[in-house]
């Protein structure tokens, strides 16, 4: 069995969790009946344009715990580096109410004679879609990648599935008493109904009698993926290509392995092959950019200083020891940012401020398949295998880099050393995608990869452009990147080749 | 050399090595679902089960799915042990490298008790890929 890392303090039982997000939407929820909406009301988006909200959803995105969503970058820390990606939650959870509204309708529209989806559906994955995100902190995926791989994971994770951590915590926040004391609140005021628990289970893609609905919300081409693929691409100033309009006009129900799911007619399936694509290329040009990369281990760099000094964070009356998946949702992004100004301590007021000037660490070494020379005998696998986001993988690299920095003579804060091995996006949406080739009885939908594998291509692409870095502090590329050499290439039995350093602008070490 | 690990245990990932360099034959699809279900059906074997624990299967979809298999096949095929370069990246062809490697470094890690297991789940895999493919 891999071994977990044991440096970390958690949360160790799911009651434990329940009483933790308990206390937390004591401070993020009102009271039930305190926020009302006398009538609907109209948000324009920068992206989508108009936004109808009804009264029953503006009580919940008037709360302390839906607005903070404005105080989290969509995108992480890619703002220091893309400057307009700097998009919140916020206005991405408003979006995907109105894809899921648009997906809906055009599912209406074109299926006349089996009309399995209604209207009031479609007011319920609404609520879905702006439940959604609640589980996200700062920085989002960011903070994602340090908590999720906390061992408490393994133990409220829902059987048989592995959704995204913050999906569960977000299951868990639907799912406390509190909150379902608000709801049942709201849905009693207002007349509409709020199944929590449905909701709970699209949102996590548990299987459910209505496996179309869930696919609104948690599918292979759902209002989320609509959302943050445009959002995402618009923002970073990178054009994508995706016929959005074609795949609203082709978007079907019809029985795949048994059950009712979202499918599109023929004429769709290259709306699809771009959404495959779009997403392989955000991933390999916005969220694993190297600057981007950087600036996350400078963010994961400053808990983790935080967590072995000890050092709280105070909200309230709330300590902050990131020892709970549940401390990361008291903060946002700029509360964190702003302790780099209040703390007494140098060398966290040094890490934060960093990220906050954009001071970031920068590239040492690029690892990828152009910059490395396998050897006879190489052990280069049992580096390329920690390219995982689990606990065991997570310890192995921050070993690695401990190695490192200590070569290098210690010239900075262990904190300032990273080894970063981004994890590709898996490509299973390609399988689980369905196309159906003609609107004739009796034709059987057929997966997306069977009519062109897509999800192959689009693997071998970003194969061809992953890349992996050793970061480090500006000043110290050279003794850092000479340091990473000598123990990559002891370890591993391989050659760093002169283009690892080349190509960051750092002069290769002599031989 | 010493895995990175500081113990001599085997993981998921070592037995999946053993199970790859120990197929009858060099070439298995590229297929997702064919693999993972192959897999799969591995883990419903309580013989076999304790050498893939270290995978989270998720059975939200029509096929069962683990993250971290699919993670290490992309890193296989990163580091030169497997490759999918036929021209419609179908079929992944195990390469002599991955069978130096296991015999090398990883070999060692397992009982003579275990290696027999791991031989018989690389029988077992790929009859079920077989069968797989012959329902596609």
């Amino acid at each position: 069995m891999e071994e977990r890392s044991k440096s970390e303090e958690v949360s160790a039982s799911k009651d434990q969790l329940e009483l933790e997000i308990e206390e937390f939407l004591e401070a993020y929820l009102p009271k039930p009946g305190t926020v009302v909406a006398e009538s609907p009301k109209v948000v324009h988006d920068g992206l989508w344009g108009t936004v109808r909200l009804d009264p029953a959803e503006i009580c919940f995105l008037d709360t302390p715990l839906l607005q903070r969503l404005r105080q989290i970058h969509q995108t992480g820390c890619s703002y220091l580096t893309y400057p307009s990606t700097t998009h919140s939650r916020f206005e991405h959870t408003l979006g995907v109410m109105l894809q899921v509204q648009k997906l809906g309708e055009a599912l209406i529209k074109y299926n006349p004679r089996e009309r399995r989806l209604s209207t009031s559906d479609i007011q319920q994955i609404r609520f879905a879609a702006l439940f959604h995100d609640l589980g996200h902190g700062p920085f989002s995926h960011a903070s994602e990648e340090i908590y999720g791989i906390y061992p408490i994971f393994d133990s409220i994770r829902p059987e048989n599935t592995n959704p995204n951590p913050h999906e569960i915590l977000t299951y868990y926040i639907l799912k406390s008493p509190r909150f379902k004391e608000y709801c049942q609140r709201i849905s009693s005021d207002y007349q509409v109904p709020i199944p929590l628990d449905e909701i709970a289970n699209y949102i996590i893609g548990s299987k459910t009698d209505f496996p179309f609905k869930r696919e609104l919300i948690n599918g292979p081409f759902d209002a989320d993926k609509l959302d943050y693929l445009f959002r995402d691409s618009h923002f970073s100033g990178l054009p994508l290509s995706v016929d959005l309009d074609r795949l609203f006009y082709t978007v079907r129900l019809a029985e795949v392995k048994g059950e009712t799911r979202l499918v599109v007619t023929h004429s769709g399936a290259t709306p699809l092959e771009q959404i495959l694509f779009s997403k392989m290329v955000l991933f390999t040009s916005v969220y694993q950019h190297h600057k981007v990369r950087a600036s996350e281990c400078m963010f994961a760099g400053i808990i983790e200083y935080m967590k072995e000094k000890n050092i709280p964070m105070k909200i309230k009356n709330k300590e902050l020891k990131w020892a709970s998946p549940i401390d990361f949702l008291w903060i946002t992004d700029a509360e964190i940012l702003s302790f780099g100004f209040e703390t007494d301590y140098t060398e966290l007021h040094d890490l934060i401020h960093n990220l906050f000037f954009r001071r970031l660490l920068k590239r040492a070494l690029i690892i990828s398949l152009r910059t490395i020379e396998l050897q006879e005998g190489d052990r280069w696998i049992e580096f390329q295998r920690h390219a995982k986001k689990n606990s065991y993988s997570s310890k192995v690299r921050r070993d690695l880099a401990r190695e490192i920095w200590e070569r290098a003579g210690h010239p900075c804060l262990l904190q300032e050393i990273w080894v970063d091995l981004p994890q590709l996006p898996n490509l299973k949406a390609a399988e689980d995608t369905f196309v159906l080739p003609a609107e004739v009885a009796g034709v059987v939908p057929v997966s997306l990869n069977d009519l062109f594998p897509t999800g192959i291509w689009a693997h071998q692409y970003g194969l061809n452009k992953w890349r992996g870095h050793v970061f480090c502090p500006p000043h110290l590329r050279k003794p850092v990147g000479r340091a990473a050499k000598e123990v990559l290439e002891e370890k591993f039995g391989i050659r760093i080749l002169p283009e690892a350093f080349l190509w960051c602008k750092v002069d290769p070490p002599a031989d | 050399m010493l895995p990175l690990a500081q113990n001599q245990k085997w993981t998921t990932f070592d037995a999946v090595k053993g199970l790859l360099a120990m197929l009858p034959e060099d070439r298995i699809p590229t297929r997702t679902p064919l693999l993972h279900q192959a897999l799969y059906r591995l883990v419903q074997n309580t013989n076999f089960k304790k050498f893939l624990n270290d995978y989270v299967f998720d059975n939200r979809s029509y096929f069962p799915f683990a993250r971290d298999f699919d993670t290490d096949l992309t890193n296989l095929e990163m580091s030169g042990h497997l490759s999918a370069n036929n021209p419609g990246f179908t079929d992944y062809t195990i390469q002599p490298k991955l069978h130096k490697t296991f015999e090398k470094y990883t070999k060692d890690l397992f009982s003579p008790e275990e290696l027999e297991t791991l031989k018989k789940m690389a029988d077992v895999f790929f009859e079920e890929l077989e069968k797989l493919q012959a329902q596609t």
